[in-house]
């Protein structure tokens, strides 16, 4: 550089600028045609850097022996300056270039100054634009600037507006519509105006009608007059809609940032703020302005964090997960909860830090921490069975303490069909339940029961479908034996007590009919004076009285079974039936029956004088349905019963035995099957209500009339040892 | 009744002594109208006697059944549904005779082929009546059947 003072110019003048934004090449030669020196207008003629270099061997082969020439001329002194007209053909562009030379020195020891200038050659321009004509792409326009009338149009220019090159060729851009008039003047001035090349993006409409958005490249083409200029073309419809659709995309994008309650940092590699959400700014007690001059450094206040080796660390992992502290304006500091994301940004990545406030999520935590620990403690004291089925039946869950209800262990039945579990029966109720509860929100009272006698309860509520998940019901299963129990019982109970009273209307009313017609009866007969008659009506009266009262007192002994009850005591068998034998001592006598007993020691449990009137009961019976004229033959034994341990007293006869027909109807109250027997047919009933309040059961078999009878009483704790 | 009704063969059901002595007292007012009046104690023997009769007389066959629903063996709603199932028996007329006037009991009698319902004690006028509105709608009906 020269710094020199002279002609008003000041202090960092220099030479060598000046000579760089010069458009005509300048280039000093030494006497071998070495460049010394060449400007930036030289370089571009050479297409390369041609310092060092010898200039003939720059030159177009054509033009080599002419410069030569011209060279030695002006190193001979001959002559101080020539000019040069040379062919020259150098990046992509042929045409003449211009060459002035002059020397200064002696001889060798000289310089060579050149100027030089490229003149296009036109013709050879309009070969290399026909070659263009061929792109399909790029649309090209050779036109005159002021006219705006087309000269040359290519391939691609046809195609996007959809004309021929023949119908446009010498019209003007105007005529074609392709802009407006005042358009066209306006892009005239501005391209008078500019040395550069005039880049614009304008809607072009096309013949078929829609509008183009073009990107136009015009460019002055020196040396032609009129003067010309070259028109690129390029379609960028697509790029303008895509960046249109980008922006809607950020546009929304930042809305959503902007409502979200956590707190959003962008940062790039050195922990600038690129941007950050409303929620960060309030947070912090920064405005906007004033948080996006900061770096994310000055909001971390972990002491021992890094931002080097934060991001480091996101490269192997996308997204990292940690607690940390941030300063507010105020200086207070703040635990939060904070993810870290890599980001594209630019071409390269950038961070995004996501912040949510460490205490609001620790009360969401201890919340759920709650919730699922008030829940255990539910289900650990709730006597039920918890499921999660799905809509196939599928058990997805299981939660419940009661694991002792179970039939096989938890691990059998997870992720398996119902199908596959439970007896087809069971399966469609359970399913018939899910359904329900997954079409209207619950389902309850759905009851099965299982091979071993317990019945279950299934109650369902639909849950809500979580995404990815299928639509399922948590099933809560009760064991209900015990009601299921009792409510058959109370049926059972129902049933008889309706049964009893209609039975007592009718079978009390039946005396009193008697008693009153007979009344009537008796009075018609006094009047007639039929003696005969009166002492007969008298004798009905007697009769239906005095059962009426034998029936009173039967419903009364029935209805003291099981309203009072002695304590329970262990009984001996051979003790009972020895004592009830004497209480029907008469009948036996008469008949002539006998009663045989096991000898095996037989212990039974309950209330006594029952236990008794059941034996006794069972012998009248026996000697009363006795074949006529034959003895009763009684005999009292055991037998082992279908259920474990259970012990059966049979009592068995020989007597006329039961129709099958009529073997249902034995023990309902005041049942007779023999018409003339004596008593009210309350036996077995009273046989059966016993029995059933000592938790047993009573059951008559009996091959048919003439057959014999045997009835079988099984009750509960009979034991053939003594036992305590 | 009118003079030219034919007169009736009747069979009684029940199995209390008593109550059988106060209906054969009863309609024996109407002696005149009257074939033959039978009485038997159960369901079974019921079913028993009409069978046989069937086979041995078929002319000898009942009117009219006055049946009770309290009985021993085979009750008189049994019965019922076991004559209303016999062709051969199904057009006897059964008068359900009984002491409890339950609307079930009336109910179900109805609806095992009771043809009429009389609740004990009854009195000699209320049999007249029902057997002339029995007379009237189904000896009537069952004449024309037969021939």
């Amino acid at each position: 550089m020269v710094s020199t003072h002279q002609n008003g110019i000041d202090a960092d003048y220099s030479p060598w600028r000046l000579m760089d934004v010069a458009s005509d090449g300048l280039v000093v030669l030494d006497a071998q045609s070495r460049v010394v020196y060449a400007n930036r207008a030289f370089e571009a003629i050479c297409g390369t850097q041609p310092q060092g270099s010898v200039l003939t061997d720059l030159l177009d082969p054509g033009a080599r022996d002419k410069f030569a020439t011209a060279l030695s001329v002006l190193l001979s002194g001959a002559q101080a300056s020539c000019g040069l007209d040379l062919p020259y053909a150098q990046s992509g562009s042929a045409g003449r270039l211009e060459l002035r030379l002059s020397h200064e020195g002696d001889g060798d020891a000289g310089y060579v100054y050149g100027c030089a200038r490229v003149k296009r050659d036109a013709a050879a321009s309009a070969d290399q634009l026909r070659a263009l004509r061929q792109s399909e792409h790029v649309a090209l326009v050779v036109s005159e600037l002021e006219s705006g009338r087309l000269l040359e149009v290519n391939r691609a220019f046809e195609r996007q507006l959809g004309v021929s090159a023949e119908s446009v060729i010498g019209k003007t851009v105007v005529e074609l519509g392709i802009v407006s008039e005042a358009q066209h003047l306006d892009y005239v001035e501005r391209i008078q105006q500019s040395t550069d090349t005039v880049l614009r993006s304008v809607p072009v409409p096309t013949a078929c009608g829609r509008v183009e958005q073009m990107l136009l490249c015009v460019s002055k083409i020196r040396g032609f007059e009129p003067e010309l200029v070259l028109t690129v073309g390029l379609d960028i419809t697509a790029y303008v809609e895509a960046e249109a659709r980008a922006d809607e995309t950020e546009q929304r994008f930042r809305a959503v940032c902007e409502q979200l309650q956590e707190c959003m940092y962008f940062f790039d590699a050195t922990g600038r703020f690129l941007d950050v959400n409303r929620a960060a700014c309030d947070y912090l007690g920064y405005s906007r302005a004033e948080l996006m001059q900061l770096r994310v450094a000055d909001v971390v206040a972990l002491p021992d964090w890094d931002l080097a080796q934060a991001s480091a660390e996101l490269n192997t992992k996308r997204r990292k997960r940690f607690e940390s502290v941030h300063r507010a304006k105020d200086g207070s500091l703040h635990p939060v909860e904070v993810t870290m994301l890599a980001i594209p940004h630019r071409g390269g990545s950038a961070m995004a830090l996501i912040a949510r406030d460490l205490a609001e999520v620790r009360q969401a935590q201890a919340e759920v921490t709650d919730a699922r620990d008030r829940m255990q403690a539910i289900l650990q004291t709730l006597p039920d069975l918890l499921f999660e089925i799905d809509e196939r039946g599928v058990i997805l869950g299981f939660h419940s303490s009661r694991t002792d209800l179970l039939t096989r262990p938890v691990d059998e039945f997870m992720h398996r069909n119902v199908n596959e579990l439970v007896s087809p029966e069971i399966a469609a109720s359970i399913m018939r339940g899910v359904r329900e509860a997954l079409e209207h929100g619950l389902a309850s009272g759905v009851e099965y029961t299982l091979d071993d006698g317990r019945w279950f309860e299934l109650s369902a509520a639909r849950r809500a479908v979580v995404q990815g998940n299928s639509a399922r019901v948590v099933a809560l299963v009760r064991e209900i034996t015990e009601r299921k129990h009792r409510e058959m019982e109370l049926k059972r109970s129902n049933d008889e007590l309706l049964r009893f009273t209609y039975t007592v209307s009718h079978d009390l009313k039946s005396p009193l009919v008697t008693i009153g017609s007979f009344a009537g009866l008796l009075r018609q007969d006094l009047a007639k004076r039929d003696i005969a008659r009166v002492e007969r009506d008298l004798g009905f009266i007697d009769t239906a009285a005095n059962r009426m009262g034998q029936l009173l007192d039967d419903l009364l002994a029935l209805s003291r079974v099981g309203r009072r009850v002695e304590p329970h005591q262990r009984v001996s068998l051979q003790e009972l039936v020895s004592e009830a034998c004497d209480l029907v001592a008469g009948p036996i006598l008469n008949n002539g029956a006998r009663i045989e007993v096991t000898q095996t020691p037989v212990w039974l449990v309950g209330d006594r004088t029952r236990l008794l009137e059941v034996f006794q009961n069972l012998i009248d019976n026996a000697v009363k349905f006795a074949k006529p004229q034959e003895a009763a033959h009684v005999t009292i034994s055991v037998e082992p019963g279908d259920l474990p341990q259970e012990v059966v007293i049979c009592v068995r006869d020989a007597g006329i035995g039961i129709d099958p027909r009529h073997q249902h109807k034995l023990f309902g109250l005041f049942e007779k099957l023999q018409p003339d027997a004596s008593g009210t047919g309350i036996g077995l009933a009273l046989i059966k209500r016993i029995v059933e309040v000592h938790g047993g059961r009573v059951w008559i078999e009996s091959a048919g009339e003439g057959q014999g009878t045997c009835v079988r009483l099984s009750l509960p704790n009979t034991t053939l040892e003594p036992g305590t | 009744m009118s003079p030219a009704s034919p007169k009736l063969a009747v069979l009684l059901v029940e199995d209390d002594p008593a109550h059988a002595e106060i209906t054969r007292r009863n309609i024996e007012e109407f002696s005149p109208m009257l074939r033959s009046f039978v009485h038997v104690q159960d369901g079974q023997e019921a079913l028993d006697h009409l069978r046989r009769q069937q086979i041995r007389d078929p002319e000898g066959l009942p009117d009219l059944i006055l049946l009770d629903l309290r009985l021993p063996r085979l009750d008189g709603l049994e019965v019922l549904a076991q004559l209303k199932a016999d062709a051969e028996l199904r057009h006897i007329p059964v008068v359900v005779l009984t002491t409890s006037s339950a609307d079930l009991d009336v109910e179900r009698a109805y609806e095992s082929g009771a043809n009429s319902y009389l609740v004990k004690p009854f009195e000699p006028h209320e049999f007249l009546s029902m057997t002339r509105a029995l007379g009237r709608y189904w000896f009537g009906l069952n004449r024309v059947v037969r021939l």
